[in-house]
């Protein structure tokens, strides 16, 4: 091996044995074994993270905006009716806008999932299923996804935030509007006909 | 390991009325012994009260219960009204939940008091008790809050309540991996103690 | 022959009777007099005062009458130190079931457990009989406003006006006649009390500090219990002295015409 390494063979050809490939092995493992477990997080594969993940949000050498920017959602849900595709976000982050990307790409690729605590799945998932078929126009679909975020945030701490609305259709996506869920809150009661509770 | 969340108690209090519904299935371990269990129980003329938990403790504390509300009856000439029972039954539950052998019951106790109108009960097993206008326990009841949140009002009727409690239902159905194919349902009002349809996965 | 049979108070006399019980209902008749009135409008207890020692330091609200709970006072008539294990009891009970029950005590029922107290101390050996009539007032939701009494044999029973204590025979038979059967205020119910206690008490001049009044009445929905200054009982004095100074004039004036 000693001549392996005066001529700096190793640096060009892999004569590591084949238990070394193993460890790549593990770091895929690592990092996607929140796949298989959820409880598992999977950390992220470059040091700093912190640090690392602020320059996405900073400019490019060119002195141009990085349009990346974190999904800061605690509820996110989709649906498909007959006039497109609906999303609903809760966010607790007020500031900045939730979706970056002016793409169209970008939020067909968060549409099919539903992020957030467990718990609250539950609660958006009863007034969606109970309000929801295929025909609603597209009035009643936004304030259905409007309404299953504002009660699972209801439910879930009672406490402010933005719900967002979205909705796709072939022309593309539209933000239908913003709204702090405790102003929700007030505006549902008195539609109730209850001063506050 | 306890079933206790497997089984489903919902609640709905409006002004002239509080209905009660529940899961009629019994299952031991990952088999389904029934789905006709009777859970909701009858303590007097106008209380009724859901009981899930593990199925021994279920019966015999409601029997406790009952039997001691009727006998307060017998001895005085007039019964407990709900907010006393409810109180005595959270004693209880707390004196016993601090003894060898506590009972893993979830409740919701619904009466309607002369004075008072309905009221509507939540309690657990470590002894809480809240009036509410609406509860429910288990997974089941988790997926049901939403919706009771959404369309419970106070000046619904009977019917509009019974529809409530027919989507909570159907939510469990499509939403719980669990079989809770039949619930019963019991209203009380100011005459009394009233046996609703039972609602199953069968129906709309 | 009575002798043979009034040393226990679990023994039954060969007539029948418990000698110990009766004895105690006999000790009674000599203690301060106690009497309570059921008006439409609320309910008064009042009671003489025999300690009126002007040494006495007035360590105590009132020396007769005591709160029970939220909506019940009862006034004693017997030995203190008795009254005092008693009423202790009676609060023990009425605690007991707020815990139990989160509401107050029905008025009978706490009559009732106490009445099963006194009741054991007549059958259990070794033990004597409490001294101790009592008087109750209470509210409660079943029932409105209630007056009970009970005795040392542990009988108890619900009344529109009563007396216990010395001269209570008397008493009772003056409030028999002036006790209006439907719509007896509570004004009119204190001057009744007031009138009742002169004629009963063994003295010429009836004076605020030998009279203790109290009384429990509802509004918004709570009991409201007063015990009466002596500034109120004074002119509710006064105010009997007049109409019977105005009775007996007029008792004369036809004798003159």
């Amino acid at each position: 091996m000693a001549l392996v390494d005066l001529c700096r063979l190793d640096e060009k050809i892999n004569l590591k044995p084949a238990s070394s490939i193993a460890s790549l092995e593990n770091d895929v493992i690592g990092y996607s074994q929140n796949f298989i477990n959820s409880a598992q997080l999977a950390s992220p594969p470059f040091a700093n993270p912190i640090e690392t993940l602020a320059q996405f949000n900073s400019k490019d050498e060119t002195g141009k905006d990085i349009k990346i920017q974190f999904d800061h959602g605690t509820t996110t849900l989709g649906f498909r009716y007959k006039g497109g595709v609906l999303l609903a976000v809760d966010s607790r982050a007020t500031g900045g806008q939730f979706i970056g990307s002016q793409t169209m790409k970008k939020i067909v690729e968060i549409n099919d999932y539903l992020l957030g605590c467990t718990t609250i799945l539950f609660y958006a998932f009863g007034v969606l299923d109970s309000g929801y078929n295929w025909d609603l126009t597209d009035e009643e679909a936004q304030e259905l996804g409007r309404r299953a975020i504002y009660h699972a945030t209801h439910r879930d701490a009672y406490s402010g935030g933005i719900i967002r609305v979205y909705h796709i259709s072939d022309k593309g996506w539209v933000n239908i509007s913003n709204e702090d869920c405790s102003e929700l809150h007030y505006k549902y009661q008195e539609q109730k006909g209850l001063k506050d509770e | 390991m306890s079933n206790i969340n497997l089984q489903c108690l919902l609640g709905i209090q409006c002004n002239d009325f509080v209905m009660i519904a529940a899961d009629q299935s019994n299952s031991h371990s990952i088999m389904v012994m029934k789905d006709d269990e009777e859970k909701i129980y009858k303590i007097s003329d106008r209380l009724v009260m859901g009981v899930i938990g593990d199925s021994g403790d279920t019966t015999q504390f409601a029997e406790y219960i009952a039997k001691n509300i009727q006998l307060y009856k017998m001895r005085n000439g007039y019964e407990l009204g709900p907010t006393a029972a409810a109180n005595f039954t959270r004693r209880n539950l707390a004196e016993y939940l601090r003894s060898s052998t506590p009972y893993f019951v979830n409740l919701l106790m619904g009466g309607y008091d002369k004075e008072n109108g309905p009221e509507l009960y939540f309690m657990d097993y470590l002894a809480s008790s809240v009036k509410v206008p609406f509860a429910a326990h288990g997974f089941g009841g988790y997926l049901s809050l939403s919706i009771m949140d959404r369309y419970h009002k106070k000046d619904a009727t009977e019917d509009e309540a019974y529809e409530i409690l027919q989507m909570c239902v159907k939510e469990v159905h499509k939403r719980l991996f669990v079989s809770l194919p039949n619930f019963q349902v019991t209203v009380v009002n100011s005459d009394g103690i009233k046996v609703l349809p039972v609602i199953s996965s069968g129906a709309k | 022959m009575a002798r043979r049979y009034d040393t226990r108070t679990t023994i039954f006399s060969p007539e029948g009777r418990l000698y110990q019980v009766e004895y105690a209902m006999e000790a009674i008749s000599h203690a301060g007099t106690s009497l309570g009135i059921l008006a439409t409008d609320g309910i008064l207890l009042a009671a003489e005062r025999r300690n009126t020692n002007k040494l006495l330091d007035e360590v105590f609200f009132s020396e007769k009458i005591y709160k029970l709970n939220d909506d019940m006072v009862c006034s004693v008539a017997g030995i203190t130190s008795d009254a005092n294990v008693l009423t202790n009891e009676l609060r023990l009970i009425a605690q007991r079931y707020l815990l139990q029950y989160g509401e107050s005590i029905p008025c009978e029922q706490l009559v009732s457990w106490l009445c099963d107290v006194k009741q054991a101390y007549t059958q259990y050996g070794g033990k004597r009989p409490f001294g101790v009539s009592i008087l109750y007032m209470g509210w409660d939701k079943h029932y409105g406003y209630q007056l009970y009494q009970s005795d040392p044999s542990g009988n108890y029973g619900g009344w529109k006006a009563t007396c216990i204590g010395n001269n209570s025979a008397a008493a009772v038979s003056s409030l028999k006649q002036e006790y209006k059967e439907n719509g007896t205020t509570l004004a009119e119910a204190q001057a009744l009390a007031i009138k009742v206690l002169s004629k009963t008490l063994d003295m010429t001049k009836l004076t605020p500090e030998k009279v203790e009044m109290a009384t429990l009445t509802r509004k918004d929905n709570k009991t409201i219990i007063r015990i009466l200054t002596s500034n109120e009982v004074e002119k509710l004095i006064a105010d009997f002295e007049k109409s019977e100074a105005e009775a007996e004039a007029a008792k004369k004036q036809p004798a003159k015409s």
